[in-house]
């Protein structure tokens, strides 16, 4: 139970993650800031983007993404670049391969089949 | 002693449960065959489980810290509503609250008189076996009365979020929803066995509204807690759990347009009894998902493997039985000709397609990673992202049919006599775009495009009550068929609505805000008056006072709070929301800092976000009519 509690404590409570002082000037390079923030997961907790935690990772990651930008890098690269250090996990929408395929094919398919199957001729 | 008569009594309707599935498996569906009275034994099952729910009650309003369940979720220091409601802020004994809900509805069905006494027989036995596997999962991994030693002296807490008025009634009718689709199960396969198929329908229909009202509610309740106790201002998070409880609604929605043909055109009857069982089968893979721990999310009360094994061998047993049935009573099709594609049937069709690959898409969202970890040892994740921009394109296509589909013709129809029926409807959905276009302009043009499709499903709506009247030459007596369909198309245009201003159009101001200090945001100024330490019954607040003014007027002053709590050491922030029909002024308060004088304050404006409760209100009144609708037919 302590654990529980202590879980919820990490997911939950301190769910207002970003501080002022993270935000940047820029607010061209916020707003992009907040769409990558909300591509990658917060590799310690269930279910939430490292915009909304308030994890250290979270926080670091945050921190990460800002300098990136603000060094001129793209939304494209800085994604890149965290995928490449801390693997598919991180990404809240997985990379098109081999194994995640049928996340996208299968849905297509059985839109078809069941469109089939309600207008055959009979 | 309370606690020992409520298992005595949960024990008792183990076994008297236990008559019907031992009669299931002997005689099946047959009633010439039975030993025992299943109306009678329903209605026994129901008196017995209340009087063991009660004896839990019971035990947590006195706090008895001998019970398990009690020492680790509940406090002495508790007010006494979150005592009672902390029965259900529990694995074990929301468990039983699903079993209360279970025979609640077997009593109810028992004393329906729609229904002929052997139908009924069938239907509550298949009722109360469904109850005999929940009773025993409760009782072999799951029971709340189990005692713990020696007791502690003061209890954990109840987690403080579930210390809330707004979780007080989400799981009652979310469970209400839920289960109520145990009983659409056992009317659908007993159903089955029966010589005349679409007799069934008729008794069927009003089950599928009232579970599917109390779901639309559960749900609609859940996010809006979620809004206001999470202090960031959204409303769905694509959470494991939330997608668990929208699969069975995306299932019973369409099939409670399917049921319609299926009641009044005698086709479909086959896929309307294969979504009945669907939908339970769903309802019942979402407790396992959630309960299991397979997929770890915040309602996850406890993580027992035991318990996921036992819920997968009851859902297995409990959709091979549907399909088995189904397989061995099939005869032939049930749709005689093809259905055309421009038709009202045809659009149903759709309807129910679309539904139905949402449905598989966030199914298979969200158990993939477990596959991929499994298959191919991949950790992937898959999130809102993913959930967003499936949904997204899919909410073109349904649109486009929730606004024509009223206006087709059943059988088959042509749409060039389509578009004469409704080329009036088309010149205002022209206004009507120029006009939100004309007010939002600014605004990002997604949100714009958005809340077109909103307005127009509304438009296309109201329209059709207005073509009625103008038809049939009445104002009076509008079949509630039609309010039914008009108010909850409604209520998805407003939701619509809602859910764009609340999340494209936001505005946000983050900052270390000075006592003292005014923020603007919108037309409003927050100004930061100060705080206030406030003692709660078993926490201590840390309140801070805003002054909310619109064009120099103060409008209204909103408290935001930190809550710190006794017992667990938890801290939950509590947003103050002032409300208006064009959007929420959400605050939340944060750290203090350095100098003392600082806190960070985190402000939105979140426009229409009230729309997205009124939609939800909308879809409810909608369902509520169809269900007397249901109901009067039939006399």
């Amino acid at each position: 139970m302590k654990y529980i509690i202590l879980f919820l404590n990490i997911f939950f409570v301190n769910a207002n993650a970003i501080e002022p002082n993270e935000i940047l000037e820029n607010k061209k390079l916020e707003n992009i800031a907040r769409e990558i923030g909300k591509e990658l997961r917060c590799l310690v907790c269930q279910n939430e983007d490292i915009q909304n935690s308030n994890a250290d990772i979270a926080k670091d990651l945050r921190t990460l993404v800002r300098k990136k930008l603000s060094e001129g890098q793209s939304k494209n690269e800085i994604i890149k670049y965290i995928h490449s250090r801390y693997g598919d996990f991180v990404l809240f929408s997985p990379p098109l391969r081999i194994d995640t395929l049928g996340l996208w094919a299968l849905p297509i398919l059985f839109f078809f089949v069941l469109t089939f199957l309600f207008f055959r001729k009979r | 002693m309370v606690s020992e008569i409520g298992f005595l009594f949960l024990t008792i309707v183990l076994v008297i449960s236990s008559f019907s599935f031992f009669q299931l498996l002997i005689s099946g569906t047959n009633y010439s065959t039975d030993f025992f009275n299943q109306i009678k034994l329903s209605n026994l099952i129901f008196v017995l489980t209340l009087f063991s729910f009660i004896c839990l009650t019971y035990s947590f309003a006195i706090s008895d810290f001998t019970l398990n369940v009690i020492a680790s979720n509940s406090n002495s220091q508790l007010p006494i509503i979150y005592k009672l409601t902390g029965v259900w802020g529990n694995h074990e004994g929301s468990i039983l609250l699903w079993l209360l809900v279970m025979t609640f509805f077997g009593f109810i069905f028992s004393k329906n008189n729609l229904a002929s006494h052997y139908f009924k027989n069938d239907v509550l036995k298949i009722q109360n076996s469904l109850c005999f596997l929940i009773t025993s999962f409760i009782v072999f991994t799951s029971n709340p009365f189990e005692k713990t030693y020696p007791p502690p002296v003061e209890g954990g807490d109840l987690n403080p979020l579930l210390q809330d008025p707004g979780l007080v009634i989400h799981p009652p009718f979310l469970y209400i929803g839920y289960v109520g689709f145990s009983i659409i199960y056992s009317i659908s396969v007993a159903g089955l066995s029966n010589q005349k198929k679409e007799l069934f329908i008729d008794v069927l229909k009003p089950w599928v509204f009232i579970s599917w009202i109390f779901l639309t509610c559960g749900i609609g309740l859940g996010s809006w807690w979620a809004y206001y106790e999470l202090g960031w201002g959204g409303f769905w998070f694509w959470d494991p759990v939330e997608n668990a409880s929208l699969l069975p609604w995306l299932t019973a929605s369409a099939l409670l347009h399917t049921i319609v043909i299926a009641a009044k055109k005698k086709i479909l009857i086959n896929w309307t009894i294969i979504l009945s069982i669907l939908t339970f089968v769903l309802s019942l893979l979402g407790t396992f998902l959630v309960r299991s721990g397979v997929l770890v999310s915040v309602h996850a009360f406890a993580n027992d493997p035991k318990r996921g094994v036992y819920i997968l061998l009851l859902l297995a047993l409990i959709s091979f039985f549907g399909i088995f049935k189904y397989l061995k009573n099939y005869d032939g099709p049930t749709n005689p000709k093809q259905i055309h594609m421009i038709s009202r049937e045809g659009m149903i069709s759709l309807n129910n397609i679309f539904m139905l690959s949402l449905t598989f898409t966030i199914l298979l969202g969200t158990i993939y990673p477990l596959f991929s970890s499994v298959l191919f040892n991949s950790k992937i994740s898959v999130g809102a992202p993913f959930f967003n921009s499936i949904l997204m394109p899919v909410m073109l296509p349904f649109a486009v049919g929730m606004i024509i589909g009223p206006y087709v013709k059943w059988g088959k129809d042509d749409l060039f006599l389509i578009f004469k029926r409704v080329q009036t409807l088309l010149i205002l959905f022209f206004f009507i775009s120029l006009l939100v276009w004309y007010l939002n302009y600014k605004d990002p043009i997604l949100s714009i495009i958005f809340i077109i499709l909103g307005s127009w499903i509304i438009a296309s709506s109201l329209f059709e009550i207005f073509q009625f009247i103008n038809i049939k030459k009445r104002i009076f007596n509008i079949p509630k068929k039609i309010f039914a369909q008009v108010l909850a198309h409604m209520g998805i245009g407003l939701l619509i609505i809602g859910a764009t201003g609340s999340t494209v159009m936001k505005k946000e101001k983050i900052q270390f805000q000075e006592i003292g200090e005014s923020i603007k945001i919108k037309n409003y100024d927050v100004k930061f008056l100060g705080i206030k330490k406030v003692e709660g019954p078993n926490y201590l607040s840390q309140m801070g006072i805003f002054n909310i003014k619109n064009n120099n007027k103060t409008v209204k002053i909103l408290k935001p709070e930190k809550r710190f709590y006794n017992s667990g050491k938890q801290v939950t922030t509590e947003a103050a929301i002032y409300s208006t029909l064009l959007g929420d002024l959400y605050i939340a308060i944060g750290d203090v800092h350095q100098n003392k004088k600082q806190y960070t304050t985190r402000i939105w404006f979140n426009p229409f976000t009230i729309w997205i409760w009124i939609g939800v209100f909308f879809l409810a009144l909608g369902g509520l009519f169809s269900f007397f609708n249901s109901l009067a037919r039939k006399k």
